[in-house]
């Protein structure tokens, strides 16, 4: 496996049959349950799901930044650039975070420091992984809240984050992540979710111009099918720590082959197929519990399409197209 | 239609706390001169970013936060006139349904105890009737009435906010504002509740005062809609005539922020609008839109817009029209 990644160019990022488990004194959470995807170099993969399908527990195994315990990585493999990251020790991988593996969290005014400015906080990335001079890391700091377009990045630089607005705080943050020469990866963390709308538009589009202008690959981690819609190329989609589907963006929005990703995009009132109707197809029940889920397909219990066969084991991938994977026992039965 | 709820001129102001001796005491004005009317039966959606004054509306129109300015009347009468009995008496027909089904529900009650308390404050029914009331309300927005005794942290969001939504149905009321009612929950979850809503609305015609920040729902949900920004509405009409014909720039800024869920021709972004929403402590002279206004002219910056009919039921506040 090592030798096959060492030597496909193509390929940053490597997820292989990653697992991870909560160990609380109810029982074992089985948050990530045999996940495995690449991320290639240069594109945005979109990781999707609702609240608890391991979506950022999968990003943070990347880094390291699930609290252990209770969590603990019991299987898989994360290659970047050939190396296995869960193999490195706790002094090697930091080498990695922040510099080759950033990452922008969801909620700025809490994943930015108080008492700091931010200029101070961003030049700390750069003194931490490279040896410069105070006054060289404010100065790239300076540039790249230019970057970001923070109006007047001079003076921006000596606020503290209090004194800036939601929005503002998360280019803070973006700029922090860009503060390595050459970011490898950028993995964001529901970058938009705790934004209004027409914040949330200015960052999608100031990251989509900034993917254009520095060679990075994106992680995006997300509830929102229409910030999906907006911004990857290659979609994942996770349900109760499980994948069940990979597809290149317009084929899922277009050709949505498991039950779960189908309900997903029926549930969102702007499907435009509600034009003029009055209720929603909306997926019935609710996702299981983890602590006492089963082996089978964990969409079972709330599927339409689910068979005896479905509450038995947990169905083997089906390619459907290049590049379109599916995870379920009925594929191409749902009308 | 018949008119249930008519507001005038309404007005939220808060003062806040000068932090230090040279500061001057600030008012914050959350609702500042809003006026509309909610006609029997119809969802009425609000929509706006945080801040914009929405939650303080739907409250001040309750009498849940004291107004400053304005009037507001429930069929006819002035309900910031009625005596306190008056008023206790009125909110059996007036009830809310709030954001967050974790900080709304008590931790410490029964279900059963949560709905019990609207029937027992009001006295609406007799002590031996409570028990049935409660499993119809629970069959209602579909929970099992055997999960009656256990205590809110053994529900799933989606299911604590069908409590929240059965203890508002308790004491039958005809009119029920939304307060973000689906905004906490998942996607697949949040179908399902505005599924929940539309129903009981087909089988008891409440009237809703549907407040959302998510443009989508609003627009699902309405059958009229008010757009907000800093205190003020910006531009109301029916759905469709804001859907097709949207005309103050806000409005319009906001529908091309909104992603769209259809990859396709994402190439081709709409243009966007810059800058962050303005303090509404100190909100912007004039329009309170005009810094980023990507159309203003001079006046903009001087006078605040009239409200305007520019087609029949269709309003909005900008000197352009």
């Amino acid at each position: 496996m090592t030798e096959e990644l060492k030597n496909n160019n193509e390929i940053l990022l490597s997820i292989r049959g990653l697992e991870v488990n909560f160990h609380t004194y109810r029982g074992i959470i089985q948050a990530v349950r045999s996940v495995s995807f690449d991320i290639k170099k240069g594109e945005t993969l979109a990781l999707v799901g609702e609240s608890g399908c391991g979506k950022s527990v999968t990003a943070h195994a990347i880094n390291q930044l699930i609290p252990m315990p209770p969590g603990k990585i019991d299987k898989g493999e994360i290659f970047f650039e050939g190396k296995d990251l869960l193999k490195l020790s706790e002094k090697e991988i930091r080498a990695y975070r922040g510099d080759k593996i950033s990452m922008i969290f969801q909620e700025p005014m809490t994943s930015l420091n108080p008492v700091f400015k931010i200029g101070k906080q961003i030049a700390d990335v750069f003194m931490t992984h490279h040896k410069i001079s105070k006054k060289e890391a404010w100065d790239r700091a300076v540039r790249l809240l230019e970057l970001v377009k923070i109006p007047s990045p001079a003076s921006r630089a000596n606020s503290y984050p209090h004194q800036l607005s939601g929005g503002m705080r998360q280019r803070a943050m973006i700029a922090m992540a860009l503060a390595s020469p050459e970011p490898g990866l950028m993995i964001a963390d529901e970058p938009t979710t705790a934004l209004d709308v027409t914040i949330q538009a200015q960052i999608l589009r100031l990251l989509a111009e900034l993917k254009a202008e520095i060679e990075m690959s994106v992680l995006l981690i997300t509830h929102d099918m229409g910030v999906v819609a907006e911004t990857a190329d290659r979609v994942v989609v996770m349900y109760a720590g499980r994948k069940v589907e990979e597809a290149e963006v317009h084929d899922l929005f277009e050709h949505p082959g498991h039950p779960y990703t189908l309900g997903l995009l029926n549930s969102l009132p702007s499907n435009e197929k509600y034009k003029g109707q009055t209720r929603l197809e909306a997926i019935t029940g609710q996702v299981p519990d983890l602590l006492t889920i089963g082996l089978w397909c964990p969409f079972e219990n709330r599927c339409k399409y689910a068979k005896d066969i479905c509450r038995k084991e947990f169905p083997e991938k089906t390619e459907v197209e290049p590049g379109h994977s599916i995870w379920c026992h009925q594929v191409g039965k749902l009308d | 239609m018949k008119q249930l709820l008519e507001v005038k001129d309404l007005k939220t102001h808060f003062s806040i706390k000068p932090e230090n001796l040279q500061e001057k005491k600030a008012v914050l004005k959350a609702v500042d001169g809003v006026s509309f009317d909610v006609y029997e039966g119809e969802i009425l959606g609000i929509v706006g970013e945080s801040g914009c004054g929405k939650s303080t509306l739907g409250r001040t129109v309750l009498r849940l936060e004291q107004k400053t300015e304005g009037l507001v009347k429930y069929r006819g009468s002035d309900i910031y006139q009625m005596s306190e009995r008056e008023l206790k008496k009125s909110r059996t027909s007036m009830q809310m349904i709030f954001q967050d089904p974790y900080s709304s529900l008590n931790p410490r009650k029964k279900i059963s105890s949560i709905l019990e308390q609207p029937l027992r404050i009001h006295n609406a029914l007799p002590k031996n009737e409570i028990p049935g009331k409660i499993d119809a309300l629970l069959d209602e927005i579909g929970l099992n009435p055997k999960y009656k005794n256990r205590f809110p942290h053994q529900f799933s969001g989606g299911q604590r906010q069908r409590i929240g939504i059965a203890r508002a149905l308790a004491l039958e009321p005809e009119f029920i504002v939304c307060d973000e009612a689906v905004s906490a929950l998942d996607v697949s979850v949040q179908a399902q509740i505005l599924n929940l809503l539309l129903d009981l609305q087909d089988r008891y015609s409440f009237t809703y005062l549907f407040i959302a920040h998510d443009l989508s729902v609003v627009e699902f949900i309405s059958n009229r809609i008010m757009v907000m920004y800093l205190g003020r509405i910006v531009e109301y009409s029916d759905k469709d005539e804001l859907e097709n014909n949207h005309l103050h720039p806000y409005t319009k800024a906001l529908f091309s922020a909104f992603p769209s869920t259809n990859p396709r021709g994402r190439e081709n972004r709409k243009p966007i609008v810059m800058g962050d929403v303005p303090s509404p402590i100190n909100p912007p002279s004039g329009c309170h839109f005009h810094p980023r206004c990507p159309v203003k002219k001079d006046i903009c910056m001087k006078e605040y817009p009239e409200m305007k009919e520019v087609a029949p039921g269709h309003f909005t506040a900008c000197h352009l029209y």
